[in-house]
């Protein structure tokens, strides 16, 4: 398994480094929509890439924004991505760009309307896609559970899960639900990589900040999820706050040390 | 209208969310959301919709306070509550969006006489303009307790936005 990081401009200088602990980059493609630089080519020398989206909105209905995912594909063929991701969500209507990640229903319509969009995806950038699961503190009326969308999801249109370990712990805590539970219903074949980086607990409400260090509670579902599925490469998805460069390695070498 | 549009629209506005309380199936019916997707929308928990509402917000707020540190320092605790009034007049897009954000939350304070960091404004769209180099006069930069009239060198350097103050009299 790859064990690697998730790239922000504050570890550039870190990650150019190429530390032994980073073994592989994700990053997210709409940070470079506009990068005159040669930031991508070096990553792309370096380290096995893949490319994370925030905003192609898979959840919306209709064609996807043919600039956007022009953009999205150029940075795909430009770092050689193994594998693409996105979200089981959308962020945007026809009429407005909430510009953050929220809740699909799990129906047969919106299966349909992500399939359509995969494929969209996956015939632009030419790569396999893989999908992630969200946090919400909405749930919204559907006809069938989370777990049951993703299998049947990957199972029909042969996208594969981008396992977020904290965003499943971060539901768990606020929707009362055991993480394993959810865990076990979901097909180990389909779980391709995964991202961890510590929760947030603001007055008994669970977020996924990416602030924190990985706690122990959190690190034992981790183990969970890693005995339960073979996962190709797992990243460290911090995003403020950061620590010394060295908690984040120490992280990294602990992923690397659980798994090799 | 698809579910997708009408959660969106409620998402977005506080004056729709209202309205869905008091009468869900007339806003369903103005929605003219289609037969497939009705329930799921009659049946949406408001409170929920409530709190994710008010997290679309606090992410778009926490971005900004990022952009404008100053600014939000200056405003303190009423910070907050000026970008909840401002918020909902405008929806930024694209991937410039926390940028635009941050430069039409100060054009509101501006507009309403609301006290903002004007060396913060410059850099913003400084950025969202992607320029190379900008001067500006300042008449109020404020070093250890005293206001001093300043001009604000910004530039790009190394991928990083670098910037030089020389202070008048």
């Amino acid at each position: 398994m790859l064990v690697g990081i998730a790239y922000r401009r504050e570890l550039f200088e870190w990650i150019i480094s190429c530390p032994e602990a980073v073994g592989c980059v994700e990053i997210t493609a709409e940070h470079f929509f506009d990068t005159t630089g040669n930031i991508l080519d070096d990553l792309r020398v370096n380290y096995p890439v893949f490319v994370h989206g925030l905003g192609l909105s898979l959840g919306t209905p209709g064609r996807l924004d043919q600039t956007y995912l022009n953009k999205f594909s150029e940075i795909c063929h430009r770092v050689d991505a193994k594998w693409v991701s996105e979200h089981i969500a959308f962020t945007r209507t026809q009429d407005i760009d909430l510009g953050h990640l929220n809740p699909v229903p799990y129906n047969e319509q919106m299966l349909k309307v992500m399939h359509e969009h995969i494929d969209e995806l996956s015939d632009q950038c030419q790569r396999p896609v893989i999908l992630e699961n969200i946090t919400s503190h909405l749930s919204v009326p559907g006809t069938m559970p989370e777990t049951e969308f993703i299998n049947r999801l990957c199972e029909t249109s042969g996208c594969g899960l981008l396992l977020d370990i904290t965003n499943l712990f971060v539901n768990s805590r606020n929707h009362q639900f055991d993480p394993v539970d959810w865990l076990n219903q979901i097909s180990p074949e389909y779980i391709i990589q995964t991202h961890v980086v510590g929760y947030s607990c603001i007055s008994g409400q669970y977020e996924d900040y990416h602030s924190e260090s990985i706690q122990p509670v959190l690190w034992k579902l981790i183990d969970q999820v890693l005995d339960y599925a073979k996962v190709q490469a797992t990243i460290l998805e911090r995003d403020s706050n950061f620590p010394p460069v060295e908690e984040l390695g120490f992280e990294l070498g602990r992923l690397s040390s659980r798994v090799n | 209208m698809d579910f997708i549009t009408a959660l969106g629209k409620l998402l977005s506005s506080s004056r729709l969310r209202e309205l869905y309380k008091s009468d869900t199936e007339s806003l369903a019916n103005k929605f003219n959301i289609n037969e497939a997707e009705r329930s799921s929308f009659i049946n949406l928990d408001i409170t929920k919709i409530e709190a994710q509402a008010k997290t679309l917000l606090s992410k778009r707020f926490h971005e900004v306070v990022k952009i404008l540190p100053g600014t939000t320092a200056l405003l303190g605790e009423l910070a907050h509550q000026q970008f909840i009034n401002y918020s909902e007049s405008f929806w930024p897009e694209g991937v410039d969006r926390h940028l635009l954000d941050a430069t039409s939350f100060i054009q509101y304070l501006k507009r309403n006489h609301i006290c903002f960091c004007k060396a913060e404004y410059n850099k913003v769209k400084f950025n969202l303009k992607r320029k190379k180099l900008s001067i500006h006069y300042l008449s109020s930069v404020e070093i250890n307790g005293r206001a001093r009239k300043a001009i604000q060198v910004i530039y790009q350097k190394s991928r990083s936005l670098n910037e030089l103050y020389f202070f008048l009299g």
